[in-house]
């Protein structure tokens, strides 16, 4: 005991350390610096091309000059690991998707369960919680180098453009995790917001360059690669569009889109995202001759109740909308426009907002229940809150057909800013 | 050295929600489902009652270490079986801990990550801890146990908004027995006052204050429920596959947050944390076989345990066979035993050894009146330590 104690004596402790230091630094020195052996993959696209796993990877390279560059690398595969595993081998680097921001689903994979894809993101290669996930029309590889573009050239990119967009769109929290919420739960519905490319400009279109020149090689798992740099190349103009439009997938495939203003009437249900606008026309009263009124949402108060009337579920939804007017379009404006303090919340157009509320309600629940889709978390509470009786009404109706026996009722308040 | 009432009271909190807020809640999910803060409530306030019982004991162990104490009340050959019972029960704490500590920085930290770097100094660090006695790991926990408060609440309030209540009920769906089948198979994650046992005699009770253990108990427990509250309201279905309750929470509102950095500085805390709770089984470990098979310097058991974390950090990871024995019902067996069943046959044999005496002295006494009847009795006192 006393040899061992005489080796562990204040000064050969630190004669230890150094030489507990040397064997872990020394080794480490030699190593070539991470950035060299693992890609870091900043957007990875996923799609179909004949029958097999199409996928494109948006790689982050540190450059020596400070000046960070972002390249395109894509291979197909029998599998997405396998595709995965081909682009490693063409570039000799390893994938590292733990700065993954960007998911993009493509349409043709949305006609299959994307899960089965989906699948090895959880399992091996692990992409960061938080990674928006979105549903994308067009090409892959000109989607994939037209976002990075839209990096480069914009400085605008699309996570920050999908986040900012979700106090408006249905699929709030448009990521890995809540799809996976969403697909694992009785229903098996998950949502995702919609990013399209295209070659002619539309509404909400962001104009981007797509570069031309790649080259591609054979991998070894039956895959190809090619890459391309984000950087260089003939290019053609390309317009992103993120309108609001959400896809809604059933038990992992694409099943639905909402449009825009599918999407803003059954957001009135929703706490979770609360802007948007309301326009009401032909509102005539005191003030007001035949004017067409345009309102903004500050605030949105909605508070779901479910509970039973006899054997019939009801579905009651009081909305508190907290609004201020943005814009007064009138032929003829009168000089009441410029008296200041004057109220111009009118009884006249609080009801006409109203009966717009109600009639963008009742379409979004007419909508629900002819797609027999569930987007309103129907099941959700219904299964929660009136389990007993719940269950008993499942037994009774199916499964298929819970939607179509629930009564809905809607309460509408609107107040002005003050 | 002695530690006082109040850094006594903070090991207590430590312990009690070291183990809780990293693997548990997901595994709780998997029998339990929405009901699993139930179950890690029912068990925490056990362990709370518990850490009352304990308190009494120590308080009559009269100065005696936890031998010396159990040999009087239940003779050597119970107490070392039960002293044998308390190693193995710090030593799954100890594997749990630094088992839960590797995947915590191997997962969130590093992607390739070589974890002999990581517990060749950590071991140092708590052989250090563990030689240098009770006192300097509770002045740690001490010094961190405010930043841990602030910090776990911070992430848990940065997500409070998305948790979902709903997400609670129906309650009883399935019954109770799931729960109580999840309680069971879970309770070594629980136990969290068995450490306490190895600090007879080195608590000085002097500087007591009736509320202390009471606040810090009640605030860990309503700590635990406020993140299994934000944790199970916003996973909801998919809870299991979230292994690490503290960061997966910080992780998941930060995308757009600008100091996302923050939540990492606290997760690392959280490192810092398990690592002197690691120290604080190491140290009880150590006394247990010190105890256990007589022997008399610190240096071999300390040794002996930190081989343990390290052989447990070698082979540890492809053992998948060994963690099943480890954290099913044999650890929780081994969890009642030491946690449940020994402190209280310690309680009770406390009071057969004490009218044993008493009896004795009554006879002395007796016989002490025969030979002297003008003995005032009721100025003799009865009974008691002195």
């Amino acid at each position: 005991m006393k040899k061992i104690k005489s080796l562990f004596t204040p000064k050969k402790l630190v004669i230890w350390i150094c030489i507990i230091l040397l064997i872990f630094t020394l080794p480490t020195i030699n190593k070539p610096a991470m950035s060299e052996t693992q890609a870091i993959v900043t957007m990875l696209c996923i799609d179909k091309e004949e029958e097999k796993i199409k996928a494109v990877v948006t790689v982050l390279s540190p450059g020596q000059d400070k000046q960070a560059k972002y390249e395109v690398f894509s291979a197909t595969g029998d599998t997405l690991a396998s595709t995965v595993d081909s682009i490693a081998l063409a570039i000799g680097k390893e994938m590292g998707f733990a700065q993954c921001e960007i998911m993009a689903i493509g349409e043709k994979l949305s006609e299959d369960n994307i899960m089965k894809t989906l699948d090895y993101m959880t399992r091996t290669k692990k992409v960061g919680k938080n990674a928006i996930l979105t549903y994308f029309e067009g090409d892959i590889e000109e989607f994939a180098k037209s976002i990075t573009m839209l990096a480069m050239e914009k400085s605008l990119k699309l996570e920050k453009i999908i986040n900012f967009d979700k106090e408006y769109i249905l699929a709030e929290d448009s990521n890995i995790e809540s799809f996976y919420k969403g697909f694992f739960s009785d229903i098996s519905i998950g949502i995702m917001p919609k990013v399209e490319l295209t070659s002619e400009q539309k509404g909400n279109a962001i104009e981007v360059s797509s570069s031309g020149s790649s080259s591609s090689s054979s991998g070894s798992s039956g895959g190809s690669s090619s890459s391309n740099e984000g950087s260089s190349g003939s290019s053609d103009k390309k317009y992103i569009v993120t309108n609001g439009s959400t896809i809604v997938f059933k038990q992992g495939k694409k099943y639905y889109e909402l449009s825009p203003s599918d999407v803003q009437k059954v957001n009135l249900f929703t706490n979770s995202s609360d802007k948007g606008t309301i326009i009401v026309e032909g509102v005539t009263d005191h003030i007001y001759d035949d004017a067409k009124v345009v309102v903004d949402i500050l605030e949105k108060n909605s508070k779901i109740k479910v509970s039973f009337d006899g054997d019939t579920p009801v579905y009651s939804a009081d909305v508190e909308l907290i609004v201020f007017i943005d814009e007064v379009v009138q032929e003829s404006p009168t000089d009441k426009f410029l008296v200041r303090n004057q109220d111009f919340f009118t009884e006249a157009l609080i009801e006409k907002l109203k009966e717009k509320v109600l009639s963008s309600m009742n379409e979004a629940v007419n909508l629900i229940k002819e797609q027999n889709m569930d987007v309103l978390d129907i099941y959700k509470n219904f299964s929660r809150k009136q389990y007993k009786k719940f269950t008993e009404y499942l037994e009774r109706v199916g499964m298929e057909n819970y939607l179509q026996g629930v009564r809905f009722d809607f309460n509408v308040e609107i107040n002005n800013e003050y | 050295m002695k530690i006082n009432y109040k850094q006594l009271s903070v090991l207590v909190f430590m312990s009690f929600i070291s183990l809780k807020l990293l693997a548990l809640p997901s595994l709780l999910y998997v029998d339990s489902e929405n009901m699993s803060w139930l179950v890690a409530l029912v068990l925490m306030i056990v362990d709370a009652i518990y850490v009352f019982l304990i308190l009494d004991l120590m308080k009559k162990c009269d100065e005696k270490n936890i031998l010396e104490f159990m040999n009087k009340c239940l003779g050597p050959v119970l107490t070392r079986v039960f002293l044998l019972v308390y190693i193995i029960k710090y030593a799954l704490v100890v594997a749990n801990i630094s088992k839960g500590l590797e995947f915590f920085v191997v997962e969130n930290f590093y992607n390739e990550f070589n974890w002999l770097v990581f517990i060749l100094p950590l071991m140092a660090l708590i052989g250090f801890m563990t030689y240098k006695g009770i006192r300097n790991i509770a002045r740690v926990s001490e010094m961190i146990n405010l930043a841990i408060v602030i910090g776990c609440l911070y992430i848990a309030f940065q997500s409070f908004s998305s948790a979902d209540p709903t997400a609670y009920i129906p309650m009883f769906k399935d019954g109770v027995t799931p729960l109580l089948k999840s309680g069971f198979n879970h309770l070594s994650w629980f136990g969290s006052a068995s450490f306490m046992m190895l600090l007879f005699g080195k608590v000085d009770f002097s500087s007591e204050k009736k509320w202390t253990m009471i606040r810090y108990l009640i605030f860990a427990i309503v700590l635990v429920q406020i993140m299994y509250y934000v944790f199970y309201g916003i996973f909801d279905n998919i809870s299991a596959t979230h292994n690490f309750c503290l960061s997966d929470i910080s992780q998941f509102s930060s995308q757009e947050s600008s100091i996302n950095e923050l939540s990492w500085l606290i997760v690392a805390l959280w490192v810092v944390a398990q690592a002197v709770q690691l120290a604080l089984y190491s140290y009880c470990m150590m006394q247990a076989i010190k105890f256990t098979f007589n022997i008399k310097n610190n240096s071999v058991p300390i040794i002996i345990v930190m081989a343990y974390i390290l052989i447990w950090s070698l082979v540890g990871e492809n053992t998948i066979g060994l963690e099943r024995l480890f954290f099913t019902p044999f650890a929780s067996i081994i969890t009642i035993l030491a946690q449940y069943v020994i402190p209280i046959v310690l309680y009770i044999g406390y009071i057969m050894q004490n009218r044993k005496r008493n009896a004795g002295m009554k006879k002395e006494i007796k016989s002490v009146i025969k030979l002297n009847p003008s003995v005032n009795v009721n100025r003799i006192k009865i009974g008691g330590e002195k």
